[in-house]
């Protein structure tokens, strides 16, 4: 059995339906993409697996204890941790207050350290308001304080949003470094043909369907994928450099 | 005197942006609490003051969870009225149980006036102050450097990031409203023996408390203690050498000059764009 598993996720905002019937899994250790167009219901899925919005109908299951319909606060105790869209850092408080935030499910503030080792543009900003850092920062802060968590799956929804390419790649070699932890990472983004590299496995979200999964490569191998879901997308901004390669 | 209650209008917005407006009927539930305790039944006045903070929690819990917490997921303004209502029941329940005449609580503090650079005061209306500013450090401190005060400060901020680090929003927020009654309940216990003890007494405090804290800045304890020093000084000189008709006309239009020119107050920050 997979370590998340989500089946027949339905979900509306008022008398709108935005998710039908979604299901899907992320194994243990697994980097798992979903991609599609805008407005598809990416960031609704992501929100309702982090307790933040209520599913009509449908089971969200974590190493099998049943999770849909808690709320946020409760669901991180569980050990899924949300890195939500834009970051949201608390910009009036310090970087250092921002971590220990973080770990608040918790409670043990020791995972600090590891977490300025892993992002150590932070080190030196431990002190400042983290509404002083830069945008790539920001993003690294919301990442390190979705770790503080100790989450067994990491959500993240538009890591690469506003980031410059050279940023961007940062992310996701970030994202590889969370998985080589352990932590299996559920990863939402617009640039569908990056995050197919990093993901070993990827949905395709069309209008609140689940129109394709399979292996990222074989996905982003499918010709009517790549016209469909990465035409002009794969071209912006990040070409596939050596450093992009997928992990072996 | 205004600065204590209006400490408490601080607390509730620093957390959850929102206001108890029947902040001012807590004043008069504090008093009424004590006057009950100390003067009616006769008890000593330390524990009527930890009767007063006990009820005033409570009853900030209640307004919480009465008034504001169906509203606030929602983000829905309704919290406005809601708290006023219930300002009003509280005091109506007070008329019937209490009666609508003031009775006077007798104090030490309260019976001969000192003298400060020629101006009697009452020891009474000098622990006010004394006890603003020390209520007001102990606040700042706890939002500033305390975990929990810095999780309340995160809901301030983004209630939903915050419910997503694991922080229980809805705990936080009914902690906040005990937070702010317990102040005005105190300010209360302090007010009783300098105004008589009265079902009405807490509705024009609550007001001026209010005018208090917009002065102030809203997002400022700093400011709001500041700003109530300086409201409680220009009454007194207005009410001393215009009349005592002309001391909410001016009171109330600094308020009003105010949110003009300077609308996040003196001691708030300009609001930062969020990035």
């Amino acid at each position: 059995m997979s370590l998340l598993d989500v089946r027949n996720l339905m979900v509306s905002h008022g008398q709108i339906e935005v998710l039908h019937d979604v299901s899907l899994a992320v194994g243990e250790g697994e980097i798992v993409a979903v991609i599609g167009p805008n407005g598809s219901g990416k960031t609704t899925l992501l929100r309702t697996l982090a307790g933040v919005l209520r599913p009509r109908r449908g089971t969200i299951a974590l190493a099998g204890r049943a999770l849909a319909g808690e709320p946020a606060w409760r669901v991180v105790r569980h050990g899924i941790a949300l890195v939500p869209e834009g970051r949201r850092i608390f910009a009036d408080q310090t970087v250092r207050a921002n971590l220990e935030l973080g770990a608040v499910s918790h409670g043990h503030l020791d995972g600090l350290d590891a977490a300025i080792a892993r992002f150590p543009a932070l080190r030196e900003r431990l002190d400042q308001p983290a509404g002083a850092l830069s945008g790539g920062q920001q993003q690294m802060l919301a990442i390190a304080r979705g770790l503080m968590a100790r989450p067994r799956v990491l959500l993240l929804d538009e890591p690469s949003l506003g980031l410059a390419p050279r940023l961007v790649r940062e992310t996701f070699e970030v994202v590889r470094g969370i998985r080589a932890e352990g932590v299996s990472v559920l990863l939402v983004e617009q640039l569908a043909a990056l995050a197919l590299e990093v993901a070993d496995r990827g949905y395709v979200l069309d209008r609140g369907r689940i129109v394709a999964e399979g292996a990222a490569r074989a996905l982003a191998a499918d010709p009517r994928i790549v016209r469909a879901y990465l035409g002009q997308r794969s071209a912006r901004g990040v070409s596939s450099g050596p450093e992009c390669q997928p992990a072996p | 005197m205004y600065g204590l209650v209006a400490l408490g209008y601080h607390v509730t917005w620093a957390t959850s942006r929102t206001l108890n407006f029947s902040q001012g009927h807590v004043v008069m539930v504090g008093a009424v609490v004590a006057y009950a305790v100390h003067v009616a039944a006769g008890w000593p006045l330390v524990i009527a003051l930890g009767v007063t903070v006990i009820a005033s929690a409570a009853f900030g819990l209640v307004v919480e969870r009465v008034a504001v917490r169906p509203f606030f997921r929602t983000g829905s303004p309704v919290w406005l009225l809601s708290t006023i209502a219930l300002g009003i029941i509280v005091e109506n329940v007070a008329m019937l149980t209490f009666g609508k005449d003031a009775r006077a609580f007798p104090s030490t503090l309260a019976l001969k006036p000192v003298f400060v650079l020629g101006a009697g005061v009452y020891p009474q209306e000098l622990l006010l102050p004394v006890v603003g500013v020390a209520l007001m450090g102990a606040t700042q401190l706890f939002y500033h450097r305390t975990f929990y005060g810095r999780q309340l400060k995160a809901v301030a901020w983004d209630s939903e990031a915050a419910g997503l680090m694991g922080i229980d929003v809805p705990r936080a927020v009914a902690v906040a409203y005990a937070l702010s009654a317990v102040l005005a309940g105190v300010a209360g216990v302090l007010l009783a023996p300098l105004l008589n003890v009265s079902p009405t007494m807490g509705t024009l405090i609550g007001l001026k408390a209010f005018a208090v804290a917009i002065i102030g800045g809203l997002g400022s304890a700093a400011g709001i203690v500041v700003a109530g020093f300086l409201y409680g000084l220009v009454e007194a000189l207005v009410a001393g050498y215009v009349s005592t008709g002309a001391r909410e006309i001016v009171g109330f239009a600094v308020v009003i000059a105010m949110l003009v020119v300077r609308p996040w107050g003196l001691g708030g920050a300009r609001p930062a764009r969020r990035v």
